[in-house]
């Protein structure tokens, strides 16, 4: 974010540096690139499966470069959006729970008579299990996901983003002393849901199952 | 965190902290950078976002079952009431084709006093030639049913729970498709979702339609 008001800046076009004048979406991918693996992980963190991850970084990102005249600098630029991705995660849910009972009802009631009859009876394995490229990260995704969302965030955070607590008291807008002993609570519970996901994983490989 | 800090919070087991390094290698998929990408550009442009391409395999197949049960749902529902007959012989998988598309965002000026249209660019088009049924969820405050009958002659209102209200119609499909016309009374955020089903595949639209004057 160090060209934060300038009119102007350089791009790598594969060839040589090339001087983009006034063009404001070029600016603010540019700005994002940098974020994209950390902004990806924070919604997988808050999601459930990779798909509606992607889905959520994107409709984050088109909502972050509508308002973009909002970030004012104060806090970092990261900070700012964690902050519209929640938001548009927590109004993705609340229009989600409004609306099941309608469109989804109708085509899913009716699905569910005939949905073994076109899936050979077998159920889908759950896609979080494929939400991660390695079955490591799907493990830990899956003992994030058994932490309360507060003490999610603040573990992701800390622990795989590795930033510093006035960051992510910044970012979450709560107290110091609420991340570190959101922390504290997180570090423990995830500890006890990766132990069990341990023990499940070796319970599966004795009784010859998969995950 | 200093280190100091770490020494003093709860252990993780050695495994997780080599998932840990594992998930910060996780990075979003080629595909949605691109949809991002697409989709930036259309903010830019003021038009709504591209639709999102089929998914790639890896995914393909839990979306691809869960998408044929809402597609088979659709086909079935619309089938009863419409009183059409449905041949369930042969080759299932072939059936219907089932397409989920991303979320498109649109912006609209409304007049102060009076009303705005809005066209959703739905993509009904890629149905075979013919019609489609239609069930669209729409905020009940617009009264949708109320409003478009006119160049919706078939709408009819399904039902109503707190503040969305879903309707169905039949519109034409193919090269006779035409953009859906949405008229908006005040400004503020909509959401409309969209499922139209043909006898060859079954596409789910989301629009969310920002109005102001």
């Amino acid at each position: 974010m160090g060209q934060q008001g300038a009119r102007w800046w350089e791009v790598e076009d594969g060839r040589g540096r090339l001087s983009v004048s006034g063009n404001e979406r070029a600016r603010f991918e540019a700005e994002v690139e940098a974020l994209m693996p950390r902004l990806h992980r924070f919604c997988l963190t808050l999601c459930k499966d990779r798909e509606e991850a992607e889905d959520l970084l994107q409709d984050s990102l088109v909502r972050a470069y509508l308002h973009r005249d909002s970030y004012q600098g104060h806090g970092s630029f990261f900070g700012w959006l964690c902050g519209i991705i929640r938001n548009q995660f927590i109004e993705g849910r609340r229009s989600a729970a409004r609306r099941r009972s309608l469109l989804d009802s109708v085509l899913e009631g009716a699905s569910s008579v005939l949905g073994t009859l076109f899936t050979g009876g077998v159920e889908q394995p759950d896609p979080e299990a494929r939400a991660c490229q390695s079955e490591q990260s799907a493990m830990l995704l899956r003992a994030l996901h058994a932490l309360p969302e507060k003490y999610r965030l603040v573990v992701l955070l800390c622990d795989v983003e590795e930033l510093g607590y006035e960051e992510v008291a910044s970012i979450l807008g709560v107290p110091v002393g609420t991340v570190k002993s959101r922390h504290f609570r997180g570090r423990a519970q995830l500890g006890t849901a990766f132990q069990a996901e341990l023990d499940q994983q070796a319970c599966a490989v004795r009784t010859g199952g998969g995950s | 965190m200093s280190k100091d800090d770490e020494t003093k919070l709860p252990p993780l087991p050695e495994e997780a902290r080599f998932a840990i390094q594992a998930f910060r290698t996780e990075r979003p998929s080629t595909q949605a950078r691109f949809r991002i990408q697409a989709a930036l550009e259309a903010a830019e442009a003021g038009q709504s976002a591209p639709p999102r391409p089929a998914p790639p395999p890896k995914y393909a197949g839990w979306r691809a079952s869960a998408g044929l049960r809402v597609a088979m749902g659709a086909v079935l529902t619309g089938a009863l009431m419409l009183g059409v007959t449905v041949n369930l012989d042969g080759d299932d998988s072939q059936l219907i084709s089932h397409e989920s598309l991303p979320a498109r965002h649109l912006s609209v000026q409304i007049p102060e006093e009076g009303f705005g249209w809005v066209e959703l660019p739905w993509n009904i088009g890629d149905h075979p030639e013919g019609t489609a049924v239609v069930h669209m969820e729409t905020p009940a405050e617009m009264n949708f049913h109320e409003h478009h009958a006119e160049h919706l002659p078939a709408l009819q209102l399904v039902s109503c729970e707190a503040d969305r209200c879903l309707h169905q119609f039949e519109a034409p499909s193919g090269s006779a498709a035409q953009p859906l016309r949405v008229r908006i009374h005040k400004a503020g955020r909509y959401e409309f979702r969209v499922s139209h089903a043909s006898d060859e595949r079954q596409i789910n639209e989301r629009f969310v339609v920002d109005a102001g004057h």
